[in-house]
């Protein structure tokens, strides 16, 4: 019930109108956010890869618009979870109810919020540690287990768990392994000047934009299908493994470095960024973009490292200089 | 044809350039150390070289000429030299493929061609529009495309000139003053590394075994100790005692004394007449007159 479900010819047909589909996409997507098409961007490469978001920005960077235009864009059921320390796993994954009928009193389950298309973690960081792994194994496997049931959400999946990068007060950092079950770490920067003027004249009319069409599941599940078809030299997957175990290697910089699954996703990112390009191989550049987001949230930086100012984006850099 | 054969095509092609560039860039190297060689004289080590100097000057049969023995080993050394030299550099140089050559030289094909490549036994639709698009590339690409020219043109003017240039010093034997035998001069000056330094530290006076302080010439410890006082026992020279090292008297020049040259012409003996006893002169002069005209 994957993406091998989806029929080839079908799948020929995304392809030869990939460009178009994505073209419009991205205008549609522009006529509500404003800037941000490097975040919007990559959000639909970690769609198309098949993995999830941590995105971390300060309070009213138009997250949760960005999100839910894009589940309206895509045409995805969406649902919300704001993140607070006394939120229930339950109340992520959805609990079973005693119903009364006619063959007298029944357990029934009522899926939570995680039950969607894509999912939006609120300020992830404030959930308790428990609340935070109950969204592990729907992360990883894509399923929820409650009780002895196990229940398999929709596809596509997507989480986009947010968290702030000030007020860690009452906070639960995410633990290592749950980090590393996010493809990619976006941050997201104040808008420019002309930016934030359009923002401020197209959201202080009467009617904010709305999205007016959108993709559909099946395209969706068809553009996955072909962003794992692009292929990739040899060349340019010894180069990511170089730069993966060059982040277990830099002792100088880094303490702990990056999984083997950073490679995949690595290479899973950087052929989504190549279909989205309308190109039909996987470029060097692709790589080299690609490279901070999936790495920047798997390595940990030494004391000295952090102590000297520096954030894990330039020890990327430096890696990527490194490695030829 | 396949993007496969089209590439092992193009692979042949390079390795054929390849050994090009290698033989142009070996016999410039040949004949670059053929010139210094003449100019520095370097048949001349022969001579200094005790194991060859009985085989120098002779002439040996090699390909139906007759060459001089130095000739033939200085050209197999230099021809040694050639190969070495060639072989490191184009060892440490990258060897580039067609594939990485065609990207090089054809932007257009730049990371599509390896790719496409890599990916020839996939089976999906957009390696297949990649291989597509590559091979419509590749078709406008002639392997000599790939060809270096002007490398190779370089190389072989590096040819003519050494070439000419080993011709001209041959045929006006021109050279330097400069030759082995310099070196072996200066090599036999150096201190310690020629058989002088030995004979210089006996004419010092020393022996190779150096006395340790406190020993007789015997060897025998000369200091003894009487209720805790040192004795020194050693006879001092000039006391009427014991032997001295040096005889008395004046000093013999034992230096070698060149003795007188002298005409090596034959020196004729007297004649018969010059030193005759004196009152038989004319006795045997008259008598070996008569014996003469007998």
């Amino acid at each position: 019930m994957y993406e091998n479900d989806v029929d080839s010819e079908q799948a020929s047909v995304t392809y030869q109108n990939a460009d178009r589909i994505f073209k419009s996409f991205f205008e549609e997507i522009g006529n509500v956010i404003v800037g941000q098409k490097e975040t919007v961007e990559q959000i639909i490469i970690a769609i198309l890869s098949g993995g999830h978001v941590l995105v971390e920005s300060n309070p009213g960077l138009g997250k949760t618009l960005m999100i839910s235009t894009i589940s309206k864009a895509l045409n995805l059921k969406f649902s919300r979870i704001q993140c607070t320390p006394d939120l229930m796993p339950s109340d992520i994954t959805g609990t079973n109810v005693i119903e009364e009928g006619e063959q007298g009193k029944t357990f029934r389950f009522k899926p939570g919020p995680v039950f969607a298309n894509i999912v939006l973690a609120d300020e992830i960081n404030r959930a308790s540690p428990k609340t935070q792994s109950a969204m592990l194994e729907a992360m990883q496997e894509k399923q929820v287990t409650v009780g002895n049931d196990t229940y398999l959400l929709d596809r596509p999946f997507f989480i986009l768990a947010t968290q702030n990068p000030i007020e860690m007060e009452g906070t639960y950092p995410l633990p290592e392994a749950q980090l590393d079950r996010f493809l990619l770490k976006i941050l997201v920067d104040y808008p420019s000047y002309e930016e934030e003027m359009e923002i401020i004249n197209r959201y202080t009319k009467s009617e904010a934009p709305k999205i007016s069409r959108g993709l559909g599941k099946s395209t969706i599940l068809e553009l996955q299908k072909l962003s794992r078809q692009v292929p990739i030299s040899d060349e340019l997957k010894q180069r990511v493994l170089s730069i993966v175990s060059m982040t277990r290697t830099d002792k100088e910089h880094i303490e702990y470095g990056a999984s083997p699954r950073a490679s995949i996703g690595l290479i899973l990112a950087a052929k989504a960024r190549a279909l989205i390009q309308g190109r039909n191989f996987v470029s060097k550049e692709d790589v080299d973009i690609m490279a901070y987001p999936v790495l920047r949230h798997r390595i940990i930086l030494t004391f000295e490292a952090e102590r000297s100012g520096m954030t894990a984006d330039e020890v990327v850099k430096e890696i990527l200089q490194k490695v030829k | 044809m396949d993007l496969e054969t089209s590439i092992q095509n193009y692979e042949s092609s390079v390795r054929r350039y390849r050994f090009m560039y290698i033989a142009v860039d070996f016999i410039a190297t040949f004949f670059t150390l053929y010139i210094i060689f003449s100019l520095f004289n370097m048949k001349d080590i022969f001579s200094i070289i005790p194991t060859f100097e009985p085989y120098t000057g002779k002439k040996y049969s090699f390909l139906g000429f007759k060459v001089v023995f130095e000739t033939l080993v200085i050209s197999f050394i230099e021809l040694f030299f050639a190969g070495l030299i060639t072989g490191i550099r184009y060892r440490r140089k990258e060897k580039k493929g067609a594939i990485k050559l065609i990207e090089e030289k054809f932007p257009i094909l730049k990371e599509r061609l390896g790719t496409a490549y890599d990916n020839r036994k996939e089976d999906n639709i957009i390696v297949k529009d990649l291989i597509e698009s590559v091979g419509t590339g590749l078709k406008l690409i002639k392997p000599s495309e790939l060809l270096n020219k002007k490398l190779l043109k370089i190389g072989i003017a590096a040819v003519l000139l050494t070439s000419l240039t080993s011709v001209y010093i041959t045929a006006q034997d021109v050279h330097t003053e400069i030759s082995p035998k310099d070196l072996s001069e200066v090599i036999e000056n150096i201190p310690f590394i020629s058989g002088n330094s030995d004979n210089s530290a006996e004419e010092e006076g020393g022996t190779s075994e150096d006395k340790q302080s406190g020993e007789d010439i015997f060897g025998e410890p000369s200091i003894i100790v009487v209720e805790g006082t040192e004795v020194d026992l050693t006879i001092p020279t000039g006391t009427e005692m014991g032997s001295t090292s040096m005889e008395e008297g004046e000093k013999r020049d034992e230096a070698f004394v060149q003795s007188e040259t002298y005409d090596p012409e034959a020196i004729a003996s007297q004649s018969y007449y010059e030193n005759l006893p004196e009152g038989y002169k004319n006795v045997i002069q008259n008598y070996f007159e008569e014996l003469a005209e007998d």
